[in-house]
This record gives C-alpha cells, structure tokens and sequence, in this order.
C-alpha cells in the first residue's frame, strides 16, 4: 500500500530533493506545499498518511501547522524537520502531537528510517484500532442477543404459563372426581400427567430464575442475617424428605460466627437446592453435614470478609471428569440412575448465579462412592446489629398456624419518639419488659432500632391479643424504661390470622396500619 | 344451597371454564367478564362477594380494576384475589400495593384455591 506524504517546506531546492528521494524509494506518493497554509487547504481536500514539515516558514510556522492538524486531522502524523540549533522548538512540536523529528542538514537514510518506523507505528495502531472496533461491534452484537434472549425467555415464561394452568386445573378437577368417577389406569395416567405439568412448571421457574440471574435482572435484598438461624430453618424444612430416606441433617455453627449479609430468601434458595441435591444422591441411612466456619484474611485472627458454608454427604459422589461441568446449565452426570427422579438440570447452575451475586464463590469436592462437599462463601456483615430475618420467620410460623388451624396475632410495638434518639437500652428494656407479656420466650421477632419497633408473634387469638396487649401496656407503665421515670410512649398494632387477616401481607400491613391510628 | 356471588376476571376462555367448573359445584354463583373494563362494570353492578382477577387484560388492566374498586368504599370490602402468569417479585408488590388480598401465580393447585376461596367467603 502506497503511503501519501506531504512534504511541507519554503525552500524549493528542499521539496524537490525530498520529493525525489522518496519518490525513487517506492511505496511513497509525494505531494508538496510551500507553506502551512497550503499544506492545511492540501489536507482539506484529501487525507495523509503524513506530513513532514520544516520549522521555520514565513507566516504559519511548523510549530502552528502541527497544532493545527493535531486538531483537525488527528489521525494524520507529522514529523518536524528542524535545524541543530532549535531542538527545544522540536520537543514542543511533539509535546503538541508530532510523532517524531529529524535534524537538518537532512541525513536521508536517518530521515527514511525515522518515516518508515513512524508509519508502521500507525499502522499497528491502525490495525489494533480495527481490532478493538470489531470487537465492540460485536459485543454490542452479543449484548442484543443476550438481553433478546432473557427478553423471550420471560415471555415465553408468562406465555406458556396460562395455557399450563388451564391443563393443570382440567388433570386436578378430573383426578379430584368432581367430573365422575374414575378408574385406577385412568387416575395413573391422570397423575402422570399432573407430575409432568409440575415438572414442567418447575423448568419454566427456573430458566426465568436463571435468566434473571444472568442478565443482572435478579434484585436481591440485602440484610443481616445469622447464618445458625437460616441454616436452622432450612434445615428443618427438608428433614422431611431426609427422613423418608432415613438420611440424618446435622447442623454445625460454631458460635460466635459473624452475621452475613445477604438476601434471605435467596440464601434459603441456595441452601435447599444444595440440601435437596444431597438428598437426591445420598442412599438410603446415610448423612448430610451442614457447617460454617469464617474464613480468616486477615493475620490477627480476626474475622475475614467472607464466611464458608460447607454441605456436606456420604452420597454417590460425582465423577471426577464431570466436576468442572456440573455448574453448567443442564449438565447431568450421564449414566446416573437419578436422572429420571431428578429435576431440571438447572439447580446448580443457579445456585452459583446467587452465590455470584453476593459476590461469593462456589467449589465442590468429590469422591465417587464415598459423597461430595459443596462449599461456598458469602460476605460477612458490616453492620453491627443484626435484623433477624423478620420475613422468613413470619412466612414460617404463618405456614405452621395455617397448617395446625391455630389462630396467629402479630404486634408491632413502636416506641415514640420525641426528638431524642432512643437508646438501644431502652429498647432491649421494652423488649424484656414485653417478653415477659408473651407467651413464648422466643416471640420476640425483630427490632428495629432505626424505626424502634419491635415485632412479636403470638399464637393467640383476637380475646387472648388483648389479654396480652392490655399486659404488655400495663407493665410499661409500672415498670418505667427510663431511669428518670418519666415512662416511654409506646404504640401498640396489632393484627390476629384468621378472625381478622387471611394472608400473612394483610397480617402484617393491618398490623402497621394500627400503629400509627 | 350456597348464594355467595364469584366474579372471575380473565380472558382465556379455557382457564376460565377450569376455575368455574369447581366453584359451582360448590354451589357459589360464577359470574365472568373477560375484559378489564367488564370487569369493573360487572362488580359494580352486581356487587359479587368475591373476585378472581388476572393481571393482564384487555381494555383495562387487573391492576387499575383492583384499585378502583379497591379504593372505593362501596366495594373496598369486596376480596380480591389476583390470578397471574406474572410472577416477578415487583408484580407481586404492585398487586399488593393496590389492596389486592392474595397473589396467586399460574400454574395454581386447584384445592389451594378453594381453600382460600372458602375461608374469604366464609370470613
């Protein structure tokens, strides 16, 4: 490829001599100015590779011309050509954007050297610029395929929901024999169909799951939380299936352990797709170990960042070719009897899109015959106080009053403030005080310090709510919270399941609603 | 016999038809509207004990339904229970927000749905 160069100079004898010199060399197309002015009216009409400029001209100087086309035509080099005795000058000729300069009287094969390595110079540049372009273009490409993808995914979730429940609704209303009676082949392949429409549904869950997770979609509500407690409460929920396989859950906390900041639910979610996985492929009487410990990071011994969860089974454990791809979509060890029993392929791969999304990591370990132990990391709590998983304990003792027909209230005590900030003694006072009201010890839910509430639940109905609330108001007033006397105001809400709430958002919505009236 | 009124609000004839089928053979009364705006008109009109609503709809979308009725004191009492293939946690907390009582994402089990269908009514 022929480089177009512009010889820019006042002196003839100069043009002539670089024009012929690089003319013979080959590979050059030579165009000349005679002063900076049109040298810039050459460069208007038609692209440089190069200008190569002497410093001093009447009018324009070098100097200006290299200012000037650094400004207009960036992508054009210049090379100053000056005298022994104005160096400084060609210093800043390339402080202002010259790419190199060369000395007069002119040294021809210095002079070509100099030209040739400035424009192979550009030329890498060139080529690299090209480079990088493509690739953005064709990550921006990908990127509208990526968000096209979770776009259709989620559609295709809602779309193919509805008709799901249409054939969900017809298979239950026949199995429930409200449609007449029906015989054992029929009800087999009825309940055939119900398990594959679960199933199904199950697929859709959680490719929009994934979907969310890898497009960054997924929300996730930060909070403290004590891991015992999570850890605890999940555990709890599978030992039922465990215990069909005769599979005993240990749980292992050291105390003290710091809390862990993360969403709740999802952490719940993590926890019981490893669990339930453990389950799935450990054999009948054998064991599952759920520990934590801190990972340490820093020397004093303190606590690290970070916090390792470890579930651990005596299960078939995993082939040792197949650990790096089980944490792909879909990925199952081929040739596993489980396979038909198990789900959609998809679990560990969201579990580790919801590790990754607090920012933790997921690794496994394996020995076929003897099990397997997952182990991942989730960031330790900043915050001093924790906020003990409200939600999650509601959700359960909701479930558990709804499933036993016991009534359920809830009261959310606020302490009124005025002005002053109140103390968290005064708090954890008002919290013995109203412990003592309650009928359980561990009733006492949450507190709030940033808006002073305390939440309690109660397994008492709508007459035994007041019994409880006249006490817990009595006993503030007996028994003052601050040592002046001077008794707190506080208000009490609260909200009784089933004689006045159904559901556990209206519980504890009613139960908020009352505090402030 | 069984007097209570049940408005179902969606507009898959098929679904609907599933959901009817049950609830009459309980003996409740089915009313149907298969668009938003019927929707609104008919609970007005008819004033139903309960309402079955979906989210997206013709005319007039489950949500503005739920909180026009939701925020009229004439109907605010009325129960309703969203039925919706959207099953995003920001769907969840707008259909809340709106007053709705439950939040119910399809596929559904039918026997939950009778169950709260019943203790609503029977409240």
């Amino acid at each position: 490829m022929e480089n177009r160069v512009l010889v820019v100079d006042d002196e003839k004898e100069i043009r002539a001599f670089l024009n012929k010199a690089l003319s013979r060399l080959g590979g050059f197309h030579v165009e000349l100015a005679e002063s900076g002015e049109e040298a810039l009216h050459k460069l208007e009409k038609e692209p440089f590779d190069l200008v190569l400029t002497d410093l001093k001209m009447p009018k324009m100087d070098g100097i200006q011309l290299i200012t000037e086309i650094a400004k207009s035509k960036p992508e054009t080099l210049t090379i100053m050509m000056t005298g022994h005795g104005t160096i400084d000058s060609a210093l800043e000729a390339m402080k202002l954007g010259a790419s190199d300069y060369i000395t007069k009287p002119l040294n021809l094969d210095e002079m070509i050297l100099r030209l040739r390595k400035v424009l192979e110079e550009r030329q890498r540049f060139v080529r690299l610029k090209d480079f990088a372009d493509q690739l953005e273009k064709t990550n921006q490409e990908l990127r509208k395929i990526d968000s096209m993808k979770s776009e259709f995914v989620s559609v295709a979730s809602h779309e193919l929901r509805t008709p799901l429940a249409a054939i969900k609704n017809a298979v239950q209303l026949m199995l429930s024999g409200k449609t007449g009676e029906i015989n054992e082949n029929q009800e087999r392949f009825l309940s055939m169909a119900e398990r594959n429409i679960n199933r199904l549904t199950n697929i859709l869950n959680d490719l929009l799951n994934l979907s969310r997770i890898e497009s960054g979609k997924i929300q996730l509500r930060f909070e403290n939380i004590e891991l015992k407690d999570i850890v605890e409460l999940a555990a709890s929920s599978l030992r039922p299936h465990a215990d069909v396989k005769a599979i005993q859950i240990e749980v292992e906390i050291p105390e003290p352990l710091p809390a862990i900041y993360g969403d709740q639910e999802k952490i719940v979610q993590i926890l019981t797709n490893l669990v339930g996985n453990a389950i799935k492929f450990t054999p009948d009487g054998g064991k599952i170990l759920i520990s934590g410990k801190p990972l340490s990071y820093d020397k004093k011994g303190g606590y690290g960042n970070m916090v390792a969860i470890s579930v651990k089974d005596t299960g078939i454990g995993i082939p040792a070719e197949h650990l790096s791809a089980i944490f792909e979509k879909f990925h199952q060890v081929e040739g596993s009897l489980h396979r038909s029993v198990s789900g959609t392929g998809l679990g560990l791969a969201i579990t580790k899109g919801l590790i990754e999304a607090h920012q933790g990591k997921i690794l496994v370990e394996s020995e076929v015959g003897k099990g397997s132990t997952f182990t991942f990391t989730l960031p330790v709590s900043q915050g001093e106080r924790r906020d003990p998983h409200f939600r999650f304990i509601l959700d359960k003792e909701f479930h558990q009053a709804q499933e036993n027909n016991a009534p359920l209230t809830l009261f959310l005590i606020q302490v009124v403030d005025e002005g002053d900030e109140v103390k968290e003694v005064l708090l954890s006072k008002l919290e013995e005080n109203v412990k003592q009201c309650l009928c359980r010890k561990a009733d006492i839910l949450l507190r709030r310090e940033k808006e002073k509430i305390l939440a309690a639940l109660c397994e008492a109905n709508l007459e035994g709510a007041q019994v409880i609330r006249q006490r817990i108001e009595e006993g503030i007033q007996k028994h003052p919270l601050e040592p002046g006397g001077a008794s707190v105001l506080i208000k009490v809400g609260t909200a009784t399941y089933p004689e006045e709430v159904l559901s556990k958002e209206e519980l504890f919505r009613l139960a908020k609603e009352r505090l402030g009236g | 016999m069984n007097s209570k009124k049940i408005l179902i609000v969606d507009d898959e004839v098929d679904l609907v038809e599933t959901v009817r089928f049950p609830l009459e053979m309980e003996g409740y009364r089915v009313l149907v509207s298969y668009n938003g705006e019927d929707a609104l008109n008919q609970a007005r009109k008819e004033n139903p004990d309960l309402i079955l609503l979906d989210l997206m709809l013709p005319k007039l979308d489950g949500y503005k339904v739920c909180r026009l009725l939701k925020f009229d004191d004439r109907y605010k009492h009325i129960p309703i229970l969203m039925l919706t293939a959207k099953t995003q946690e920001k769907d969840k907390t707008l259909g809340m927000e709106t007053g709705a009582n439950e939040y119910i994402t399809k596929p559904f089990e039918m026997d939950d749905l009778l169950k709260k269908v019943k203790a609503y009514l029977n409240k």
